[in-house]
């Protein structure tokens, strides 16, 4: 369990995280996401007691991060996989990390197989691509075993392959029991991966709910049709209810069902060459939402998500 | 790529409590550690062996230099020679400008590599990962600098031999200026170490270090006379080398140096106050 109550954190006049508050419950994965920039490292960096917040406070199992007295049996951490000494190879930096902790050689050969850099463990760290940084980076995270992982932007770099098999592995851990937080700066990514969401933006929380709820919530269609009456159309469909907006080469209705378009363009004698349904991207979805926090400055459009104030 | 494999997630979910049965890390396994990322790097090798080449290949040019010499050398220049400080002059004078590097790198390289985030995750009690790399940033130097001064002092001595003026350990403070040439190259080591905490910069730190020991007793022969002979003594570095490696009197230096002894305190009293900023900035900032 992570919690961070009015979490804050000022660089000089800027605020890069403004009074978040949340919870991350085990056995659920929890996806972080929100654009570059929105505060996501910040806020992981308060977590993990590298940053201090200006106010507001976090705990991981109960306890400040620094007052966890064997940290990597209780959380792994992931931050930026590039932040390593590339003259220092693999193994040799997991064996340095591990010691910290009284972890074996043993486990440090264990995780190395387990990420698949057995080959390569003896390289020197500035010879690694940037996917096998983010493997030795999962596997400094896996050392300790640890019921509580923290996840910054694992994907980046990794091969489709490398993909899979990090959320094979955030999914699988999850399902043991673990308290998982990973952040992304794409939703298309969380849609595969999590169970919970929280969505920042500029450094504020703009939504915290289940990933179900996120879809419910955002799954907007739009009904595209093509006709040589546009404007008819557009009226008759307007009166019945619609928004009208014009698409590439006809028009988009929002509002109204594929049935009902047809149905209105039946009865008023309108001639359809094309009639389709469209989803509105998750994606797209979440660019919306974190645009508007930018445009509103932090009055998010919270119309249709539920959100979580001050919890 | 290995696919996810059973055995390496027991099947327990891990619970939330903290394992009771698990000890606390602490400084002896960080100091592990700090041995283990000190010694996987190949720059720490590279510079520490310049550190004895230099010492040695010092102390043999210029003792074989003196007993070539020694014929055409006046009777009045003769006994001004002191046979133990041409021997390790070289360990603590050309020494530090390598262990300044190995000393400012321990440290800055945590943070030019950004890895400093990695390294107090595993250990957040920051006092205890700074208290482990000094530790063995001073042995490791301790390692180095006194096998290298008794190496350039015996090969010295077996070089002047022949002009019968050589030293040995059991003559009056050779001994202590043996060791003295080792330790002033570790104190060295820990006042850059402390440097590079407070600037977190390699190149900061060492540019800073040099100017410190080497430029600023240097640039301080510009005031005047009275004052430059009142401070020279205070200052770190400069005349420090030959007068804690000298083995007879000190009065060729300039503004009434300190013994031996307390010169090299008061060296390592800076060394000190260094360290401790560097540990308090480490502990205080946002790493």
């Amino acid at each position: 369990m992570i919690e961070a109550h009015g979490l804050t954190k000022r660089f000089g006049s800027a605020l890069a995280v403004s009074d978040l508050s949340f919870r991350v419950r085990p056995g659920l994965v929890t996806g972080f996401v929100g654009p570059n920039g929105a505060g996501k490292t910040t806020t992981m960096r308060m977590i993990l007691g590298l940053d201090r917040p200006t106010a507001g406070s976090a705990t991981v199992n109960g306890k400040p991060y620094a007052r966890i007295g064997s940290p990597m049996h209780e959380v792994g951490a992931l931050l930026d996989a590039r932040a390593v000494n590339g003259g220092r190879g693999a193994r040799a930096h997991l064996l340095s990390l591990a010691q910290t902790n009284d972890i074996s050689r043993r486990r440090v050969r264990e995780v190395i197989d387990i990420v698949g850099l057995s080959d390569v463990a003896g390289k020197r760290l500035r010879t690694f691509s940037l996917g096998m940084s983010q493997r030795l980076g999962i596997a400094a995270a896996l050392l300790g075993d640890p019921p509580v992982l923290i996840f910054d932007e694992p994907i980046n770099g990794l091969d489709p392959e490398g993909i899979v098999w990090v959320r094979t592995l955030i999914r699988s851990m999850a399902e043991q029991g673990r308290t998982i937080l990973v952040s992304s700066h794409l939703m298309s990514e969380m849609e595969q991966t999590a169970d919970h969401l929280l969505v920042i933006g500029r450094g504020r929380l703009i939504a915290d709910c289940s990933m179900a709820e996120f879809i419910a919530a955002n799954s907007r269609s739009a009904v595209v049709v093509r006709t040589p009456e546009p404007d008819s159309l557009a009226r008759a469909v307007a009166d019945a209810g619609g928004t009208v907006s014009p698409a590439a080469d006809g028009l988009s209705i929002a509002g109204l069902s594929q049935d009902q378009v047809a149905r209105i363009a039946f009865t008023s004698g309108i001639r359809l060459d094309h009639l389709s349904e469209t989803r509105v991207s998750l994606e797209q979805a979440f660019m919306e939402l974190t645009a508007s926090s930018v445009d509103y400055h932090g009055e998010p459009a919270t119309d249709r998500l539920p959100v979580k104030k001050g919890a | 790529m290995a696919a996810l494999t059973g055995p390496a997630f027991p099947a327990s979910p891990a619970s939330s409590d903290s394992p009771a049965s698990l000890a606390r890390a602490g400084l002896l396994g960080t100091i592990r550690s700090e041995f283990t990322k000190i010694g996987s790097v190949r720059s720490t090798y590279w510079t520490l062996a310049l550190l004895v080449a230099v010492s040695l290949a010092w102390s043999i040019i210029v003792c074989d230099g003196t007993a070539a010499h020694w014929a055409h050398t006046s009777p009045q220049a003769r006994s001004g020679v002191d046979p133990t400080q041409l021997s390790i002059l070289g360990v603590a004078l050309l020494g530090q400008l390598m262990i300044v590097v190995v000393g400012s790198l321990a440290i800055t390289s945590e943070y030019s590599t950004q890895a400093i985030s990695a390294s107090l995750t595993v250990m957040p009690r920051r006092g205890v990962f700074y208290a482990a790399k000094a530790a063995v940033l001073a042995a490791t130097a301790m390692l180095v600098a006194f096998p290298a001064s008794f190496l350039a002092f015996f090969v010295g001595q077996s070089l002047l031999h022949s002009t019968g003026v050589g030293a040995t350990l059991v003559k009056p403070n050779v001994l202590s200026a043996v060791l003295a040439a080792g330790a002033y190259v570790v104190i060295c080591g820990l006042f850059s170490f402390g440097l590079g905490a407070l600037l977190r910069s390699t190149a900061g730190a060492i540019s800073v270090a040099y100017g410190l020991l080497f430029l600023m007793p240097v640039l301080a022969r510009a005031l005047p006379m009275a004052w430059y002979d009142a401070m020279v003594r205070w200052m770190p570095g400069g005349q420090t080398p030959g007068v804690i490696t000298s083995t007879t009197s000190t009065q060729s230096f300039n503004g009434h140096p300190f013994e031996p002894w307390v010169e090299l305190a008061i060296f390592a009293g800076y060394a000190a106050v260094l360290l401790i900023a560097g540990g308090v900035a480490l502990c205080r900032r946002d790493a």
